[in-house]
């Protein structure tokens, strides 16, 4: 009984020091490996040119399709807040994940496709060079999109991604639909 | 046993890895660079060091020792277990992207057999500055043989030798003037497997070479 009593001690006493230690340790470093977590988050956001130094980042998760809504709200108040909106749908093949930045205008700013699987030659080319003119474009009104010929599925992709958005940022910042 | 035999008999003599086969799961995984292999070793090299110096001071003392026996297992894994979380929390707040190529393997150093090995086998039965000797010995020799490991399949799998981040050696030109593609089974895990394979052969042969040596001289 002794000797399971002085067993357990020594393991109690082990681990109240340990446990100190690694919470000094960890008092250390979460802030810098939180930092550098948000960094990754966001080094999506600097490849919009969006100028990230200017604004305070929050984010929240929304549904399936718009995972991630970033707002960013700017450090003076005369500029525009902005959100960008993670959205992620199917196009020849699934995965297709964009980015789009819209202003409290509903305006589109930027975007970009951050990742996608479409195929070689076709839609992996339209993604990569072709311009869909939708900066400028007033969601939810998606007229100006410019669709690549020969790629309708990819282009369909791409022009469903904005719908959605256009949906959620009516209802983010007001407006008709 | 001198200092300096203690220090040096983790190089070759006892190698962790080449001559005791111990902590072979991250030899084989990670050793598809030369900067991974260094990083690892210096993870490896924090953790037995510090756990050799923790194992001994905590049985150096007979009165503590008498009390810490009965329970040494749990004492030793509590004790490599906070210096790998140390490792882990630091290394993810500085080298977060190799913190991030090692991946599970910097954690999975808990059971890494020869951290405990020596906890066991020397740090356990001598004093502090012995046991930080050994540690050191032993870590630097696990770390080169990991490095040789990584020098190979880095050079046949991919023409390079990435010795820390941008600082890169390209050796391209040897697989263009031979007028062959960089094998890049060096780089799967079946090219870890053939070259850890190679190497523990080419010591075997070696070590069978003297002891016939050595019987010949002793027949005569």
């Amino acid at each position: 009984m002794k000797q399971g009593l002085t067993s357990g001690l020594v393991l109690l006493i082990l681990g109240v020091i340990c446990g100190i230690a690694l919470s000094v340790v960890n008092y250390l470093t979460a802030p810098i490996i939180l930092q550098n977590e948000q960094a990754k988050k966001y080094a999506a956001l600097s490849d919009l040119g969006i100028d990230l130094s200017l604004y305070t980042i929050t984010d929240s998760s929304l549904s399936e399709n718009i995972d991630t809504v970033y707002l960013l709200t700017p450090n003076a108040e005369t500029d525009p807040s902005i959100r960008v909106y993670s959205v992620t749908t199917t196009g020849f093949s699934e995965g297709l994940n964009m980015l789009i930045a819209v202003d409290e205008n509903r305006t589109v700013i930027a975007y970009m496709v951050v990742s996608h699987q479409e195929s070689a030659g076709y839609g992996k080319d339209t993604i990569e060079t072709h311009d869909f003119n939708m900066v400028g474009a007033v969601l939810p009104d998606t007229s100006l999109f410019e669709a690549k010929a020969g790629t309708s599925v990819t282009c369909d992709a791409i022009l469903l991604c904005f719908d959605m958005v256009a949906i959620q940022a009516t209802l983010d910042f007001g407006g008709d639909n | 046993m001198t200092v300096k035999e203690n220090f040096f008999k983790g190089f070759i003599k006892e190698n962790p890895l080449l001559i005791s086969v111990l902590g072979t799961c991250p030899a084989l995984a990670i050793t598809k660079s030369i900067e991974n292999a260094i990083g690892m070793g210096i993870a490896v090299f924090f953790v037995l060091v510090f756990s050799n110096l923790l194992v001994s001071l905590v049985t150096v003392n007979p009165k503590i020792r008498e009390k810490v026996m009965p329970v040494r297992i749990p004492v030793y894994i509590v004790l490599i277990a906070s210096l790998v979380v140390i490792v882990e929390m630091v290394m993810e707040a500085f080298l977060p992207d190799l913190f991030e190529t090692l991946g599970v393997f910097i954690p999975l150093i808990v059971v890494n057999c020869i951290i405990f090995g020596r906890a066991e086998a020397y740090a356990g039965d001598h004093k502090p500055l012995e046991s930080i000797v050994d540690g050191a010995g032993m870590a630097i020799g696990y770390t080169g043989a990991i490095m040789i490991i990584s020098l190979i399949r880095e050079v046949f799998g991919a023409g390079t030798i990435t010795i820390w981040g941008n600082v890169k050696l390209d050796l391209t030109f040897m697989f263009d003037f031979l007028g062959i593609e960089p094998i890049d089974m060096f780089l799967q895990p079946v090219g870890a497997f053939f070259t850890l394979g190679f190497i523990l052969a080419a010591i075997a042969a070696i070590q069978n070479g003297k002891k016939d040596k050595a019987t010949k001289e002793v027949s005569k």
